[in-house]
């Protein structure tokens, strides 16, 4: 992993003359992405880290090797981003090898950047592989994912291309995937590469695709120590660090709790807040969790993403949360950006409890 | 507590896969389709679709509730579940309510009421093995629970003092957990912080 330093806080002062735009945040570089940013806090260590991990991930995964860095134009909200649709939360434009997009798209913008020299196959294909790979689960959708075979970009039902294409990736490898991608993609080049129809395909696809994949990467920060309570520790807010975040709600560090014994938690911290992930280590959690789970009163309701949203544990307070057999993901958040450091505990709740039996 | 009750009521669930689907697209909600999921959809006011085997399925609702628990039965399908009544004297699985100030009457999955004493309920639990008794709870404040401590209930002498609640700190005492009010001699903001190193304890915060 290597990646430099923040190369220059250009603060605007410079047009940006191969990209067509000039942003306001400072610029970034690390081994294949070139950063820009549209705000002024700065990304941080564990930004980097995150980003250039995800692009190494992917081209080991798909068997690729970038060329070029790829220019990333990087916003923090949902603006109407230049050279994109309208409305769009992020594009990949192929003339100018460059992302522009908000934190939300990041990956998957990115796998279009990657993927581009292969080729262009139809949109189909080219939304299920960057939404496929962009770290989300993926769930299966109750329609025909081919339905969506020539629709524009756009118009593409992209939960259930990407989960159709990850079922034929972990199906027939990688190999005929990149064939398929350099390909027109359409229905006869589909079945010339795999031999078999796209229709007899889905076929397949519905009486042995999985109800869910999981997501296949997940940043993970340093361990939060055990303690002779459960686990504590102090965090410094260094954004040059690897465990260091900069976006998007503050300054925040990361750190991953190992849960061995479900129970009850109490979780503490000195910073603003603490929020709560659970990351799904041991594979993926039951069918009536995550229908449960997308009941949840919490935003971005998105078919790719019942998982990843996390409880947010406000700073002070000792508050309680029921968590399962798994790892977490713990940031640990200054939003002013003015603490140096903090605390946080988690210790199993010892205190009072109350108790409705669940079984005869 | 013998109002009907909705099983698995999950409309935002089957909303939401429609709105995200085009058109034209034809979705995949007649019976033999192919399915992964939990939820169902009323096929009309009696009956639902339901995924079993991977294949959505016609369900009378009659049958499904009656496939719940013995006396089960239907009050049609709405808001995409079918609606099950308990049988007489029986109850929806999940409801509880307090029978007296020591006992705990909870719903059992054969929709039929069983009683706990909350003694019972606490002393299996570690630490938090003796009971305050049966109270409301504040959320669901429809449903009772028995209420468990720690306090008064043995400890290693090792053992590390921790923050039971906002305000009071959990000792190990002469073997028994004791629990301590921070507000003890504080005139500022008393309050229990588990950040205090190397262990919990009670600070007082003046502002």
């Amino acid at each position: 992993m290597r990646w430099y330093a923040n190369i220059a806080s250009v603060g605007g002062l410079l047009p940006i003359v191969t990209c067509g735009c000039a942003l306001d945040g400072p610029r970034y570089s690390t081994e294949h992405l070139e950063i820009q940013t549209a705000f002024v806090e700065p990304l941080c260590g564990g930004d980097l880290q995150r980003m250039e991990l995800f692009v190494e991930n992917v081209q080991e995964m798909l068997g690729l090797t970038l060329a070029d860095r790829i220019d990333v134009f990087l916003w923090d909200d949902f603006s109407d981003l230049p050279n994109c649709p309208r409305g769009a939360t992020g594009c990949y434009k192929r003339g100018r090898h460059s992302v522009y997009t908000e934190f939300s798209s990041l990956n998957h913008e990115l796998i279009h950047a990657m993927t581009a020299e292969l080729g262009r196959p139809d949109h189909f294909f080219n939304e299920g592989i960057a939404s496929a790979l962009s770290g989300n689960a993926l769930i299966f959708k109750a329609v025909e994912p081919t339905a969506s075979l020539g629709k524009s970009a756009l118009d593409v039902d992209r939960g259930a291309a990407a989960h159709f294409t990850r079922w034929l990736l972990d199906t027939f490898g990688t190999s005929r995937w990149r064939m398929l991608q350099a390909s027109r993609g359409r229905e006869d080049d589909f079945a010339k590469i795999y031999g078999v129809t796209l229709a007899d395909a889905q076929a397949e696809y519905f009486q042995t695709a999985p109800w869910v994949y999981p997501p296949l990467f997940q940043w993970e920060a340093p361990p939060l120590l055990p303690a002779s309570l459960g686990w504590r520790g102090e965090v410094i807010f260094d954004c040059a660090s690897e465990d260091t975040l900069g976006q998007p709600l503050g300054i925040g560090v990361g750190r991953t709790l190992r849960v061995t014994e479900a129970g009850d938690y109490d979780f503490w911290t000195s910073a603003d807040l603490v929020t709560v992930v659970r990351q799904f280590d041991n594979g993926v959690l039951s069918m009536a969790e995550a229908e449960a789970g997308a009941d949840w009163d919490f935003p971005v309701p998105n078919q790719l993403r019942p998982f990843g949203r996390g409880v947010a544990v406000p700073g002070g307070a000792i508050v309680t949360l029921s968590l399962e057999e798994d790892q977490y993901q713990l940031i640990i958040t200054d939003i002013d950006r003015d603490a140096e450091r903090a605390g946080v505990v988690v210790f199993p709740h010892l205190g009072p409890v109350d108790v409705i039996p669940e079984s005869p | 507590m013998s109002a009907p009750h909705i099983i698995f009521a999950r409309a935002s669930f089957f909303a939401a896969v429609v709105a995200s689907c085009s058109v034209e697209d034809r979705p995949l909600y007649d019976a033999g389709d192919p399915c992964r999921t939990l939820e169902m959809y009323c096929r009309d006011e009696l009956a639902a679709m339901q995924c079993l085997d991977e294949k959505w399925a016609e369900v009378e609702c009659t049958d499904y509730c009656m496939g719940l628990a013995s006396g089960v039965s239907s009050d049609g399908c709405r808001e995409n579940a079918c609606v099950c009544v308990p049988p007489p004297g029986g109850c929806t699985p999940g409801d509880a309510a307090c029978e007296n100030t020591s006992t705990l009457r909870w719903c059992a999955e054969d929709w039929a009421w069983a009683s706990v004493d909350c003694g019972v309920v606490c002393s299996g639990l570690v630490p938090q093995s003796e009971s305050l008794g049966c109270m409301p709870l504040v959320e669901p404040a429809s449903k009772d629970a028995c209420f468990c401590t720690s306090e008064g209930t043995s400890c290693a002498e090792d053992s590390v003092p921790f923050c039971a609640l906002e305000g009071t700190l959990a000792e190990c005492i002469d073997g028994t957990w004791v629990y301590i009010d921070c507000d003890t001699g504080c005139t500022g903001e008393p309050r229990c912080n588990p950040g205090l190193a190397p262990e919990a304890g009670c600070e007082c915060t003046t502002s």
